[in-house]
């Protein structure tokens, strides 16, 4: 069977709104006058496995058009190079960061050049250290040590 | 009248040669922290709210005023040219703008979107001297029912706006109100959707939501391995900024049109410029002769919600000041700042403290004139960007989206969670699910939660409380033919297309 793009991101939305919904039973329902924090997230997560419930039953009805190719490899890459500076920035500082993050998501185009890559990470770790650290003070580390 | 009084006694003040280099200064910066990708208004605002410590209560709001102008406009540009929206209302801008950037057109959308703020904002002005006391008037009669049916009509709008697949835009708003009840429940304390992750207690900033959905996904659309990222930008020339009397006739309408329905959003308390945006957007594409134009470029969708957005930040000045009511996140930066130099907000703040609250709706006009006359030089650079190699410049917008991510609340959780938006959201893209019905979910989320359960409990539980209320029963009325519209005009445009289809219809 071809997974369309309706079914698809109906999956999606019945996925979610399931998830609110069983997530929502660990809290008190309430009634209608004094609605309690699970009533909310029942019903926003009950109409959204509703929509998605729909979108599958249409596409299986109408039909709809198959799911295009996913671009795998650059979404690892450019999500994995943030996933790094999130973790390296408050330990390895500002600029060693910046040159990791630079260098991971530039992984994503071929040709790579590297020399190219380390001039465009070292000229962004300037621009980064003047404008975020020095300019606007956040409070960020520089360096590992600092 | 005492109207021209006032507004004499506000350019008085705001005319100093003192304080027009306030607001000067308050601009440039704002602009050139604006234009950062992945800096939106709130993080300009909040970092330049510093400088202006240590001016005189007036001098320093004429620069915020100018830092609040620069920063909005800074977001307009990244929206337009690289589909990065600073801030809420700038999602609907980037519909429009962003095709408008592709086809070369990007200097005309950034000259419509910087004339259409000032007109929209400067007859706002006028609107909020002659209206403020009825309107303040007019907003206490709204209670949390008319609150309710207004978000839903806001949300409805939103769904059907975006190109295409209704079921698609409802769920994409369902997702974004899920994503809005993350955290602790106000009323109970309930830990909602938090999983035990502490990081997650205070709800999931709308911010890391639209730098994912819109930016990361963005960039990723543009490195497929077939994409063609290069836009066109590189033959540049000053005769472009000249909108040709075509382009004038289809925005002057819009930015009418933007004017009042700003005014009459920003007016109402709680609602704001990012309700005024898409409900504009929503109009223009109704109005139009051709409404397929739409999302591919058309001029008016980028003037008709700036100018909204800005008719909406002057007149929210009426119940943000009056009431203390901000109607967004960004009015609500505003509201701390001002207090700061002290305006307390309340029913008589504008008779109280007549030099502030007519120096600050002057400060404002300045700003944005100001505004106007510094970027239209520089928009040539702004259009330069885009002739940047794609591959040096995708590294260096995901730096300033990280770094402008973690500056919003210094937590470095919150570039975790930009990553997961942003692979939901390059999934979703791909799926034809559009994202500015998610990102209104996200920011309606809350209120709309806390005014449902507010006019439930007022009314004992009745949930016929949203029929009775005549101005509650009228926005539902409005949302419900909103969607009936739309889908009949989809299955007319439906069946056109099958007649079309039919006589060639051999070839497969």
């Amino acid at each position: 069977m071809i997974v369309t793009k309706d079914t698809a991101s109906g999956l999606i939305f019945v996925a979610a709104g399931a998830l609110v919904v069983i997530e929502a039973q660990g809290h008190p329902m309430g009634t209608l006058l004094r609605m309690g924090p699970a009533f909310y997230p029942t019903l926003i997560g009950g109409l959204t496995i509703f929509v998605g419930a729909a979108l599958i039953v249409r596409s299986f009805l109408k039909g709809s058009v198959p799911v295009p190719k996913i671009a795998w490899r650059e979404l690892a890459l450019l999500i994995g190079a943030i996933l790094v500076a999130a973790v390296s920035l408050n330990r390895l500082g500002l600029v060693i960061s910046t040159v990791l993050l630079v260098g991971i998501s530039r992984l994503a185009v071929r040709p790579m050049h590297w020399v190219g890559t380390l001039v465009l990470a070292g000229v962004l770790a300037v621009v980064a250290v003047v404008i975020f650290w020095w300019f606007l003070q956040l409070p960020i580390p520089l360096w590992p040590w600092s | 009248m005492d109207l021209l009084a006032n507004l004499a006694l506000g350019f008085d003040v705001a005319l100093s040669p003192a304080n027009l280099l306030y607001c000067f200064i308050g601009v440039t910066v704002g602009t050139f922290v604006g234009v950062l990708p992945g800096i939106g208004p709130m993080a300009t605002i909040s970092m330049l709210l510093p400088i202006t410590f240590g001016l005189d209560p007036i001098g320093a709001l004429i620069m915020l005023a100018g830092i609040y102008y620069g920063a909005q406009f800074g977001s307009s540009v990244t929206s337009i040219l690289l589909n990065i929206p600073g801030h809420a209302a700038a999602a609907v801008i980037c519909l429009d703008g962003h095709p408008m950037a592709k086809q070369g057109r990007a200097a005309v959308g950034l000259v419509g979107s910087a004339i259409a703020s000032f007109i929209g904002g400067s007859l706002a002005i006028v609107l909020v001297m002659q209206f403020a006391p009825p309107l303040a008037k007019l907003a206490l009669n709204f209670g949390p029912a008319e609150y309710f049916s207004m978000m839903l009509l806001a949300l409805l709008a939103a769904a059907v706006l975006s190109e295409g697949d209704l079921l698609k835009g409802l769920g994409m708003v369902l997702l974004g109100l899920s994503i809005g009840i993350v955290g602790i429940d106000v009323n109970s304390g309930a830990q909602r959707l938090i999983f035990s992750n502490w990081n997650l207690a205070d709800g999931i900033s709308f911010v890391i939501v639209a730098m994912g959905f819109f930016a990361i996904s963005e960039v990723m659309s543009n490195l497929e391995p077939h994409a063609k990222p290069q836009m066109i930008g590189s033959n540049f020339t000053w005769r472009e900024l000249v909108p040709s009397w075509r382009d004038f006739r289809q925005a002057f309408g819009s930015i009418i049109r933007g004017w009042g329905i700003g005014s009459m959003f920003g007016a109402l308390p709680g609602s704001g410029p990012t309700i005024a945006s898409f409900v504009s957007y929503s109009v223009e594409k109704k109005v139009a002769r051709d409404p397929s134009r739409f999302g591919k470029g058309a001029l008016e969708g980028v003037t008709g919600p700036e100018s909204a957005n800005n008719a909406a930040a002057v007149a929210g000045f009426i119940p943000t000041l009056t009431l203390g009511v901000p109607g967004d996140a960004i009015m609500a930066l505003m509201l701390g700042a001002l207090m700061i130099f002290g305006i307390q907000p309340g029913p008589s703040v504008i008779t109280d403290n007549p030099e502030l609250f007519w120096g600050l709706m002057a400060s404002m006009w300045i700003g944005n004139f100001l505004l106007l006359i510094l970027n239209i030089p520089l928009i040539g650079i702004w259009v330069r960007v885009l002739s940047i190699p794609y591959r040096i410049l995708y590294p260096s917008i995901l730096l300033f989206i990280c770094i402008g991510v973690f500056a919003t609340n210094n937590n470095s959780f919150d570039i975790v969670l930009l990553a997961a938006f942003g692979a939901i959201g390059y999934i979703l893209h791909k799926l034809d699910c559009p994202a500015p019905p998610l990102l209104l979910g996200v920011i309606l989320g809350p209120l709309i939660e806390e005014n449902m359960r507010r006019a439930l409990l007022i009314n004992r539980g009745d949930p016929m409380v949203f029929i009775t209320h005549p101005i509650s029963l009228a926005m539902l009325v409005a949302g419900a033919l909103i969607i009936v519209l739309f889908i009949v005009s989809g299955a007319r445009a439906r069946r056109k297309e099958r007649q079309a289809d039919d006589a060639p219809a051999a070839v497969d």
